[in-house]
């Protein structure tokens, strides 16, 4: 750590990240952008198709074309180490790896996961083959090409930007021209191929774009972490939302800014690996939004089933308050409640403490009582649940997605015309369905009821 | 009102009601509430089984019919309730359970002989590390000859056909020698050879004293086959003998107002007659 | 001594019993993940044991491997770990979210490899491995429990290198491992939900197979490097799947697979340039995978039951079958219809619909001596003739049944009945439970009655 690290200073990064720093920072920034900004939109797809780790496949399988194009370029006598002959190489053998891929899980036994693991280990492997062979050449041109393995921004040119600025425009352009048949076939390719179209030729279209996206950013992010900028953005925007409208852009965002980011800061020392900064920073999008995003980010999950936990010990309690001791709204014991409800002493406590906390019920001697603020929220509940029997009864097929017991109100859920439905139908039902015994407690809960209604 | 019903429907609710009969019965539940994330799918079910018989339980889709049995085992955690079997909790008298999966959970294609799943109905017996003997290797034979599949035993699961594999499944728990099963639809897409088979074995259980709990999905054969009924929708809507529980008016407060599915099977039952069953090949 | 065998002691050995040690050391884990549809986790681990390993070294900042192993298996788990969680408290997908979580880590490793400058570790090393570097060393140099003197002891060549003795120690224990706890994986790796029930914990037995992955992952990164280890776990499993249809013998045949991977591997990339008068050998990891991918095509051609081939063979067998047993009935049908001069194969083929394949077919039905051949074409032998009824028997009587029991319309059933009239199970043709003299068609049921084909 005590090298390109230690001289980390706030101010040159502040420098590099608004683009004063220099023509080639700005440059080697603005490419990695570009290619951030595709690799963020192609990859919300692939993630929501499934192909997170075909990508990863893919781009391994890159290399042994990178390798052979390199050959072929100098045995055709000119330099090997230009951007579009090995563009093409990377594309085509990455192309066969996912065709690999398919080929083997259709034919044989094996599964999809073996099958990937193989094709990526054996086609990196012939890689790594072709670039000793090269080395073994001497050609005296061949320093340049280990960095597809790590990655390197440095040297990248203004040429080289504008490439990956077309690519990304590619990219987009293709993804807003596709976007209504890209989003069928991510979620209902039975539907797409009922509908007649060509599901084939789109996801090939799909993989088509993933080659080359991964492709282009291979020398910027090398062969090992290219397949980062797919996932990584893409993960992190399905944090953010369910629609595909809103993560498509937003996983462009991501994949921009960190790739912004990431170049930034590796501008500012030689030695900082620059795929490593990008996938970093990327990574650093990642865990804000896998802590902090309200739609499904952990933080909100976590908060969410707590309260409802919460709310369903809550709902135990009151019924138990007000129904407990036979009928009779009198004090229950708190050891009772707990045990019908299989909770250790701990929780009951804990439930308890909180059912006070709210004013709902009062304990004295390890009995509880309701207050009658409990007494009128145990009315609520209990209107709830009668309303969502009747709801689950009327609507049986449809119900059970759509049944939440334990949310505050019913209305919430069902919508106020449902309710004022199912209520005329309770009364409806009322003298028929309810003989003599009995009939006193219904009655109170259901004026209870009216109380909160 | 709703008091009323959960009476008829043969719930206790009152608190006091719970310690009295839990100590016979091989399977309590009391209060038990499971959430997926902040949704419940089971909300406040109270059941508790009769012993020596056999119990479906039926409900429309998502019901929550393999979630209570999930919820049961301690294969999901609930968000309250309580399970007991026998009176005890289930860490101790787990070796008294069995359990059969749905055919689809696992991967049939897993490089293992049917012996050796039935052998697995064992392993709970056998403990760590110990080697399956002869005995257990025999016991297990004994399981698959008598689903009527004792000269398939070396071949691979695979090659089984889909009936030949739950009633491998059948032979597994068998092999458990347990004293109250949980089956997860076991008759689901199965030939009439292996329903027979699946049947006469689950007759075999009960006469010999054991409870066993299927999720049923087949309406029209669940007065043939079981004695008593869970109706399970989200919360039981009924539940008893069959004679009782298995109600033209309960099954239609499960699968709601519009029976039209149903019809025909309900007025049947409502005249007393067992259902035609379907096919070819009964 | 030989020089040849001198030479072969000296240079090659160490680095092939490192490599065959590492080949068996990762199989058997790698053999189990492919079994739990879980390959990719040997990818992940094998990326993510980088930051461990650096990480160990820059905090110690000592070579002391021992360290370095434990920081590695450590940072291997924590990404399974991490992914899994992952994947249960945001309901991602299972690939996408060790995806994220692997690549993070080795973009963690990389720099922190760049940004320590004194850091001996060659990047290189990380992808390559170091096969072919590893040597014997003076004796000085090694531990204590692994001085084994050499036979030779004339000083040249004294002690087996660590990486051997730590490799043979590695893949001894996770053999002994998987063989005690076999009964447990295999369960748990079938069917998890009964494993929970029975008491046998099936998370833990994943958890201590991650370990073990982990373990066979770092001990052979050290010395093969990352791409070699996720070829090592994975082309031996997935090989070994074609090969075989039972747990036991699919991870001990995954382990010699897994060694002989290992051996031809060195063998292509250290020997066979030489051979082939390049002045250079390649990289042996490389060329190590590249022979786990050919291992891996041979199979899924060759394979006795499961490969392309026998299926192509058995299809062929199949349709040989059926198109000798179409052509014995069309004779029939054709001389039931009062042709009594036979088909030609011109007409044959118009009613059956196969090219020249039909031609073979009456050759060998000739040949069997069922059908002959007269002036105005083919016709059955008495011989044919009584197989042939039995052939349009079964096909009439399916139609008969698919009409009456199934409630076909009698223009649907042709078709179906084509099919099922092959059926045979035990040697024998399948023959409805059904009872008539006449077919949908109201043409004879042979063998039905009394009453021969016209």
């Amino acid at each position: 750590m005590t090298g390109a690290l230690a001289n980390f200073d706030l101010g040159a990064l502040a420098r590099a990240l608004t683009l004063r720093a220099g023509h080639n920072t700005q440059v080697v920034m603005a490419g990695a952008a570009m290619l951030g900004l595709a690799a963020g939109v192609v990859g919300a797809f692939a993630m929501l198709r499934g192909r997170a780790l075909l990508a990863d496949v893919v781009s391994h399988s890159t290399l042994p074309g990178v390798g052979a194009a390199f050959m072929v370029g100098v045995a055709m006598g000119g330099e090997g180490r230009s951007f579009v002959p090995l563009l093409v190489g990377a594309c085509a053998t990455g192309l066969l790896g996912a065709l690999a891929v398919q080929g083997i899980t259709r034919v044989s036994r094996v599964r999809d996961d073996a099958a990937m693991a193989l094709v990526l280990s054996v086609f990196f492997g012939a890689g790594t083959v072709l670039l000793s062979v090269i080395q073994g050449l001497g050609t005296g041109r061949e320093g340049g090409l280990k960095t597809f393995i790590y990655g390197q921004t440095a040297t990248m040119l203004e040429g080289d930007a504008r490439r990956l600025g077309a690519i990304a425009l590619l990219a987009c352009a293709v993804v807003v021209v596709l976007f209504k048949e890209f989003r069928l076939l991510c979620f209902d390719r039975a539907l797409a191929r009922a509908q007649g179209w060509p599901v084939a030729m789109l996801d090939g279209a799909l993989i088509g774009l993933v080659v080359v996206v991964l492709a282009a950013g291979l020398p910027a992010v090398g062969v090992l972490l290219v397949v980062a900028l797919l996932v990584i953005p893409a993960g992190a925007a399905r944090f953010w939302s369910d629609r595909l409208s809103v993560i498509v852009p937003l996983a462009g965002g991501a994949g921009m800014a960190g790739a912004y980011a990431g170049a930034g800061v590796s501008s500012l020392a030689p030695g900082l690996p620059a795929g490593a900064m990008i996938v970093l920073c990327l990574g650093g999008v990642f865990v804000l939004s896998a802590l902090g995003a309200p739609a499904r980010g952990l933080g909100a999950v976590w908060w969410r089933g707590t309260r409802a936990r919460r709310r369903i010990a809550l709902d135990h309690v009151l019924r138990a308050g007000s129904e407990g001791a036979g009928g009779s709204a009198g004090p229950v014991a708190a050891a009772a409640i707990g045990g019908a409800c299989g909770w250790s002493g701990a929780r009951t406590m804990l439930v308890l403490a909180w059912a006070r906390l709210r004013g709902l019920a009062r304990t004295r001697a390890g009995a509880v009582d309701l207050t009658a603020r409990g007494r009128s929220e145990a009315a609520r509940v209990m209107r709830n649940h009668l309303l969502w029997e009747a709801y689950l009864v009327r609507y049986a097929e449809m119900a059970p997605s759509h049944v939440h017991f334990a949310a505050d109100l019913i209305e919430h859920v069902l919508g106020a015309e449902v309710v004022r439905e199912l209520e005329r139908s309770l009364e409806a039902e009322e003298p028929a369905g309810a003989p003599a015994e009995g009939a006193g407690e219904a009655d109170a809960a259901r004026h209870g009821a009216g109380g909160t209604a | 009102m709703d008091v009323q019903r959960h009476r008829r429907a043969g719930a206790p609710r009152s608190l006091d009601a719970l310690p009295e009969h839990s100590a016979s019965s091989p399977l309590s539940i009391h209060a038990l509430t499971v959430a997926y994330g902040r949704r419940p799918v089971l909300w406040n079910v109270d059941y508790d089984a009769p012993a020596g018989s056999l119990i479906a339980i039926v409900g429309p889709n998502g019901a929550g019919k393999s979630t209570l049995i999930r919820a049961a085992l301690g294969l999901l955690r609930p968000a309250s309730g309580k399970v007991e079997f026998w009176g005890r909790p289930y860490g101790e008298v787990r070796g008294r359970i069995g359990y059969v999966p749905q055919r689809e959970s696992v991967d049939w294609d897993f490089p293992v002989s049917a012996l050796d799943v039935v052998c697995m109905g064992r392993y709970g017996r056998i403990g760590w590390v110990r080697r399956v003997g002869r005995a257990h290797r025999e016991a297990a034979r004994a399981c698959l000859s008598r689903v009527g599949l004792g000269d398939l035993g070396d071949r691979q699961i695979s090659r089984l056909s889909g009936g030949q594999q739950q009633r491998v499944f059948i032979a597994r728990a068998l092999a458990q020698e347990a004293d109250l099963y949980f089956m997860d639809e076991p008759f689901a897409g199965v030939d009439a050879a292996t329903e027979r088979a699946i049947v006469d074995v689950l007759r075999a259980l009960r006469s010999e004293g054991r409870t066993v709990i299927c999720v049923h999905h087949d309406v029209q054969s669940v007065r043939e086959y079981f004695d008593a009924v869970i109706l399970l929708n989200m919360r039981i809507v009924a539940s008893g003998p069959v004679g009782e529980a298995f109600t033209r008016e309960n099954l239609q407060r499960t699968y709601g107002g519009r029976l039209t599915l149903l019809d025909a099977a309900g007025e049947a039952m409502a005249r007393g007659e067992v259902a035609p069953r379907g096919g070819h090949g009964a | 001594m030989s020089p040849a065998l001198r030479v072969f002691i000296e240079v090659d050995l160490p680095g092939l019993l490192a490599i065959t040690f590492a080949g068996v050391a990762c199989a058997i884990p790698g053999s189990l993940l492919v079994l739990r549809r879980e390959s990719m986790t040997g990818d992940a681990v094998s990326h993510a044991v980088l930051p461990g390993l650096v990480g160990a070294f820059l905090l110690s900042g000592s070579r002391d491997w021992g360290l370095m192993l434990a920081g590695a298996a450590c940072a291997g788990v924590a990404c399974v770990v991490a992914s899994e969680a992952l994947r249960r408290l945001t309901r991602m997908e299972a690939g996408l979210a060790s995806g994220v979580v692997f690549s993070v880590m080795f973009a963690l490793g990389v720099l922190l490899l760049r940004s320590a400058e004194h850091v001996d570790l060659d990047p290189d090393c990380v992808l390559y491995g170091q096969v072919e570097s590893i040597a014997w060393s003076p004796a000085r140099d090694a531990g204590a429990f692994w001085t084994w003197r050499t036979w030779l002891g004339d000083g040249s060549f004294e002690t087996m290198p660590r990486q051997v003795a730590v490799l043979a120690g590695a893949a001894c224990a996770i053999a002994l491992a998987v063989g005690v706890f076999f009964k447990e994986i295999v369960l748990a790796s079938f069917d998890a939900g009964l494993a929970t029930t029975l008491g046998l914990r099936p998370r833990a037995v994943s958890r201590g197979l991650v370990v073990l992955v982990a373990l066979a992952a770092v001990v052979a990164f050290e010395a093969v490097g990352s791409v070699l280890v996720i070829a090592l776990m994975v082309c031996p499993g997935a090989t070994a799947r074609l090969l075989t249809d039972r747990a036991g013998r699919h991870v001990m045949l995954s382990a010699g697979l897994g060694a002989g991977m290992g051996l031809l591997g060195y063998a292509c990339g250290a020997w066979l340039p030489g051979a082939l008068g390049f002045d250079r050998a390649v990289v042996v990891s490389g060329a190590a995978s590249c022979v786990g991918g050919a291992m891996f095509v041979c199979a899924l051609v060759l394979a006795p039951r499961h490969g392309l081939l026998a299926e192509g063979w058995r299809r062929a067998e199949v349709r040989r079958l059926v198109l000798r047993e179409d052509v014995l009935g069309a004779l029939y049908r054709a001389a039931e219809l009062g042709r009594a001069a036979g088909l030609d194969a011109v007409a044959l083929r118009r009613v059956i619909g196969s090219g020249p394949a039909t031609g073979r077919a009456l050759r060998r039905l000739a040949a069997a001596g069922l059908v002959r051949q007269a002036a105005g074409g083919w016709m059955l032998t008495p011989a044919g003739e009584a197989e042939a009824k039995g052939i349009v028997r079964a096909h009439r009587l399916w139609e008969l049944y698919l009409v009456r029991e199934l409630g076909l319309r009698p223009d649907h059933v042709h078709d179906p009945a084509s099919e099922l009239e092959h059926l045979r199970a035990g040697g024998k043709r399948v023959e409805p439970k059904v009872a008539g003299t006449r077919d949908p068609h109201d043409r004879a049921i042979p063998g039905a009655t009394e009453e021969a084909p016209g």
